[in-house]
């Protein structure tokens, strides 16, 4: 029983994981809080159902195609915050960006409608048996494709040059750029691939969650909590954050009412910020 | 610094505006001006909420993302006494303030802890947490059935669209009147100064957690009101609608656009933007935020100052 329920919040929480990287990372080289990350994440997800009812595309495959939007979308957004004065950059960002959330939630009601979406795949309601926990396809491969972009993203930051000038410039912009790294089209670079990585794991978790116009602020306040939980900036403290965030859930909505399931991710939220503002993982690791 | 007299200028223009205002239910009888009165009702209300925002937002420099939060506190305070105690929504209305001060000095003590962006995603957490707390607590507060409000009668006066129209006139007036006796008070410098720099204002001997504290509480105040207002209008309250996020984002929209920090930004904001944005919502729902939303981008980038600004620029 106990098992079981450990094993449903981790799967749930690998996914939390992948929507948490992008921000942490956006956070760590910007210094902006981006509230424009949930829609990042139901666009993704619009994508991927359209993808596979028009097409028969599979929401695993898809986000292949639509990367690059989500790589212009950031790029365009970037451009948009760019120009503020730094000393304004931190508030004039949240609330910019929350402009351009409700916008983009707002059109796509007008574009898709209020109504509940769901990705309908051959295997949809198939299951398979490990410690006696019944485990569904879709929420397995979800969680499996999670985890796997994890660490890729994990090797591409400590690995790649490129990942490693994004590092530089996240702790400190001054010395990188002294090492020849160019700050700008690294910040410009940083908030596309954070919104890749978003629109991406929109796409992978749209066969296992309802889709809607306003569904992106339920995962920014996810993704928040992992990222103070993780520490902001770091990609493991994103995973980390991740599966502690959705075993949380998982027992919380066990034990206690299902209804605690939502509060219990604003509660972490706010007693990590009181009581231990750099995170879990003490606020060292910048990767 | 403006000086006094400008602000007693400013008081004068407000009540004489007030009065002449009062006149119009005589001039156009409310049984047939129906959908005006709805969105004068609407009006007064972003006024007021748009002005609570900003005396927490602009003046003190705390921008609020819970005031969804407030409202609903207002508007459950109202509901919560009528269905439980039977009470006249009239004649509790301050209460819905009240109510709203009371959860603000609990919201006070976790968010005034955190500066800038986290105190704006706190206050959206709590406000969270409270309308989850509403929403799981049925046996006192019915859940997601809601509470119905019934509006009854105010001292025998039958409460039309016109008597709606008066009341929120004076209780947004009230809360104008509120933002510039702040302004030209002492407590303006203490606003500022802990919005510029709260270090450097700590520095000089500001307690700058009481400052922010009076512009919370001042803030939830008038947002508390609002609520129990929009609560007795519609008649009807469910966690859904009492704690809906846009009473959170309409007044940020409304007083970026309309000049932040600044006495009547947020009432020439309101006045340019609702009507178009009312008349919006008639052709399909949200459409409102989608015209205010666009705005605020704009705005927010390249006129950081508001309509406000671009006059003052004007006639300088």
């Amino acid at each position: 029983m106990i098992i079981s329920i450990i094993i449903n919040g981790l799967l749930i929480g690998c996914i939390y994981s992948l929507i948490a990287v992008g921000l942490t990372v956006i956070f760590g080289v910007m210094r902006i809080i981006n509230m424009f990350h949930g829609d990042a994440v139901m666009l993704g997800m619009y994508s991927a159902y359209l993808l596979h009812e028009k097409y028969g595309i599979s929401p695993y495959i898809s986000p292949i195609i639509t990367a690059p939007a989500f790589l212009v979308i950031g790029l365009a957004i970037y451009k948009i915050l760019e120009p503020i004065p730094p000393k304004q950059r931190e508030m004039s960002s949240l609330i910019i960006t929350l402009g351009i959330s409700f916008v983009t939630a707002t059109l796509a009601m007008l574009i898709w409608t209020a109504d509940y979406r769901t990705v309908n795949l051959s295997y949809s309601q198939e299951v398979f048996d490990i410690f006696g926990t019944r485990i569904g396809y879709p929420a397995f491969f979800s969680s499996a494709f999670s985890v796997i972009l994890i660490i890729a993203f994990y090797f591409f930051m400590t690995k790649t040059f490129l990942g490693m000038s994004i590092r530089a410039t996240a702790i400190d912009p001054v010395s990188a750029s002294l090492f020849g790294v160019n700050v700008k089209v690294i910040s410009m670079l940083t908030f596309g691939i954070g919104l890749v990585l978003a629109g991406v794991a929109g796409a992978i978790l749209s066969p296992i969650f309802y889709i809607y116009p306003f569904v992106g602020s339920n995962f920014v306040i996810k993704a928040f909590t992992i990222v103070v939980l993780g520490g902001m900036g770091s990609v493991t403290g994103a995973l980390i954050g991740g599966l502690l965030l959705g075993v949380s859930e998982a027992l919380a909505s066990t034990f206690l009412e299902y209804s605690m399931k939502d509060i219990i991710a604003f509660i972490i939220f706010l007693s990590v910020l009181i009581f231990k503002p750099s995170g879990i993982l003490g606020g060292k690791s910048r990767v | 610094m403006e000086n006094q007299g400008y602000r007693k200028k400013d008081i004068l223009g407000l009540l004489v505006a007030l009065i002449v205002l009062s006149f119009l239910p005589l001039l156009l009888p409310s049984e047939n001006y129906k959908y005006l009165y709805d969105i004068l009702f609407t009006l007064n209300i972003i006024i007021l909420l748009s002005t609570s925002w900003n005396i927490l937002g602009g003046f003190a420099g705390q921008v609020s993302f819970g005031h969804a939060g407030f409202v609903g506190m207002g508007a459950y305070a109202i509901a919560l006494l009528h269905y439980h105690c039977k009470l006249s929504p009239w004649l509790i209305m301050p209460i819905s303030g009240v109510a709203a001060v009371i959860g603000a000095m609990i919201i006070g003590v976790i968010a005034l802890n955190l500066r800038g962006p986290y105190f704006a995603l706190s206050t959206l957490a709590l406000a969270e947490v409270t309308k989850l707390i509403v929403e799981g607590w049925r046996e006192f507060t019915q859940g997601t059935q809601g509470i119905v409000v019934s509006q009854g009668d105010i001292l025998g006066i039958k409460a039309t669209g016109g008597v709606y129209f008066l009341i929120t006139l004076w209780i947004a007036g009230f809360a104008l009147l509120t933002a510039i006796l702040i302004k030209q008070s002492r407590y303006n410098y203490y606003f500022l100064a802990v919005a510029e720099n709260e270090d450097a204002a700590m520095a000089v001997g500001i307690n700058s957690k009481r400052f922010k504290l009076y512009a919370l509480l001042i803030s939830a105040f008038f947002a508390g009101l609002a609520g129990g207002l929009i609560a007795t209008h519609t008649g009807f309250v469910d966690p859904e609608s009492g704690f809906d996020m846009v009473r959170t984002v309409e007044p940020i929209f409304i007083t970026i656009v309309g000049g932040i920090g600044t006495i009547f930004g947020p009432v020439i904001g309101a006045i340019l933007l609702v009507p178009i944005g009312e008349m919006l919502r008639s052709e399909f729902t949200k459409a409102h935020l989608l015209f205010y939303g666009v705005l605020l981008i704009i705005f927010a980038r390249f006129l950081p100052h508001g309509i406000v600004g671009l006059l003052k620029r004007r006639f300088k």
